[in-house]
């Protein structure tokens, strides 16, 4: 039996452990590590500490509540450093919040709702993703350029592990972008959906969303999820899909590399799925 | 009469009058229950699948549209019916507007409205449909004309009916 209504909604690696958001306010790894009374949409870890949020101004910070000025948050992650804490919200901004004090140190104009946020490798920029993906400068939040790609909504973004890359998963396709230039590197397209017919799965050849994205540590393959309900690995040179992981019933909304070799997903059919590559 | 028979008419009496306490109450208490309501009057009403998930909402307001797991802002306030899928995510609404007296049905996919059949406050009816182009068809009536236009993002629209004039 599956329960969408607890659907994960973001998962994150804090040490050895992958630890999930889902709908039902629950924050989980092998235990249940908090539970509130709204549904949440991020969590994200630094060396030290766990921060999640969702359908409120409150921002949870290990113990700590931080604020949101308002409505409510929609993606999170912690500054490599662990120092700072970039927080996307319903209002057209990306606050960030300095973790010892609290305090929102700048607010970055998104001009839509923002449903992605990423630090890069070495912590000097951030790439947000809104209608259209954009890296700002970290230290004085100014926007450094917007990346070319057709307008729609963004759902994630990631830095590949040396910095190098940017990919971000929108309304049809995965982009890829030189990170230092902005120039488009590759567009992922994956065209399939996977219908269930009892336990027996269909691929129908029709394109929806993509929700999720991560490089492998070595920046050369990305792994992509979405409403498709498919984990794909594919060839950042080339483009090429080389392999696809069927097993989800419903949107997948985070993948993550665990090293080269393993890769953990998280979907709203309520799942956390663990997989092995060729 | 003997000793044993006043004993068993007393308790006669008093039998009696307990039943006739009893079916007093009962009557009174009947009489007193409120009737059954005709209306059931409520802001909110969520329907749930075997699953859990909220596939029908009826509201005043309708709560802000869930897209793909985030719950995102709605643009003012609406009142209505929603349609939601088996993920959650908002597919169709049949609402007013608190903002603007206009009456909307809309069709969404995924990721966007596709379909929204309007009609304003004056009377001004409108069908209007978008492809994944975000190209735009248009239907409507405007005094006793009816249109059809299409459009695509970034360029100037096309009169289909009446057909431009050339």
């Amino acid at each position: 039996m599956m329960w969408l209504a607890a659907g994960i909604t973001s998962i994150a690696i804090a040490g050895n452990e992958v630890v999930s958001a889902s709908l039902d306010g629950k924050v989980r790894s092998k235990q249940l590590i908090a539970s509130k009374d709204y549904e949440l949409y991020a969590v994200t870890a630094s060396a030290n500490r766990i921060a999640f949020c969702g359908n409120s101004r409150d921002i949870n910070v290990g113990e700590r509540i931080f604020k949101i000025p308002a409505g409510w948050c929609l993606a999170l992650d912690f500054s490599p450093d662990g120092r700072t804490l970039a927080v996307g919200t319903t209002e057209k901004q990306v606050e960030l919040f300095d973790v010892a004090t609290g305090n929102i140190l700048r607010s970055l104009d998104t001009k839509w709702s923002a449903a992605a946020v990423t630090w890069s490798p070495d912590g000097k920029t951030i790439a947000t993703g809104a209608y259209g993906v954009a890296i700002w400068n970290a230290p004085d939040g100014s926007l450094l350029r917007n990346l070319e790609a057709p307008p729609g909504a963004i759902h994630a973004v990631v830095f590949s592990r040396d910095g190098a890359r940017v990919a971000a998963a929108g309304p049809k396709a995965a982009h890829i972008w030189n990170a230092a230039t902005g120039e488009l590197l590759r567009k992922i397209e994956p065209e399939g959906f996977v219908q269930f017919v009892g336990e027996k799965s269909v691929i129908e050849p029709i394109t929806v969303p993509l929700l999720s994205l991560d490089f492998s540590p070595d920046g050369k393959t990305l792994a992509t999820g979405g409403s498709d309900r498919m984990v794909r690995i594919w060839d950042v040179e080339s483009g090429k899909e080389l392999q696809r992981f069927e097993g989800h019933h419903a949107s997948i909304t985070a993948v993550r590399f665990l090293d080269a070799k393993r890769l953990v997903s998280g979907s709203l059919d309520g799942t956390i799925k663990f997989w092995t590559l060729k | 009469m003997t000793e044993e028979q006043k004993k068993i008419a007393s308790v006669e009496r008093r039998v009696n009058l307990l039943i006739l306490i009893l079916v007093i109450a009962i009557g009174a208490g009947i009489a007193a229950a409120p009737k059954k309501p005709d209306v059931l009057r409520v802001r909110q009403l969520s329907i749930v699948d075997a699953n859990g998930v909220e596939r029908v909402r009826l509201g005043a307001p309708l709560p802000e549209p869930m897209i793909l797991g985030k719950r995102f802002h709605r643009d003012g306030f609406v009142s209505g019916i929603l349609l939601f899928d088996a993920e959650g995510n908002e597919r169709s609404g049949y609402a007013t507007s608190d903002d603007y007296p206009n009456v909307i049905f809309t069709l969404d996919s995924l990721a966007t409205q596709h379909v929204l059949f309007m009609a304003e406050p004056q009377g001004s009816p409108t069908l209007m449909m978008w492809d994944e182009k975000k190209g735009a068809l248009r239907f409507f009536v405007d005094e006793g004309q009816p249109h059809i236009r299409y459009g695509r993002a970034g360029e100037k629209d096309v009169d289909l009916v009446p057909e431009a004039s050339k």
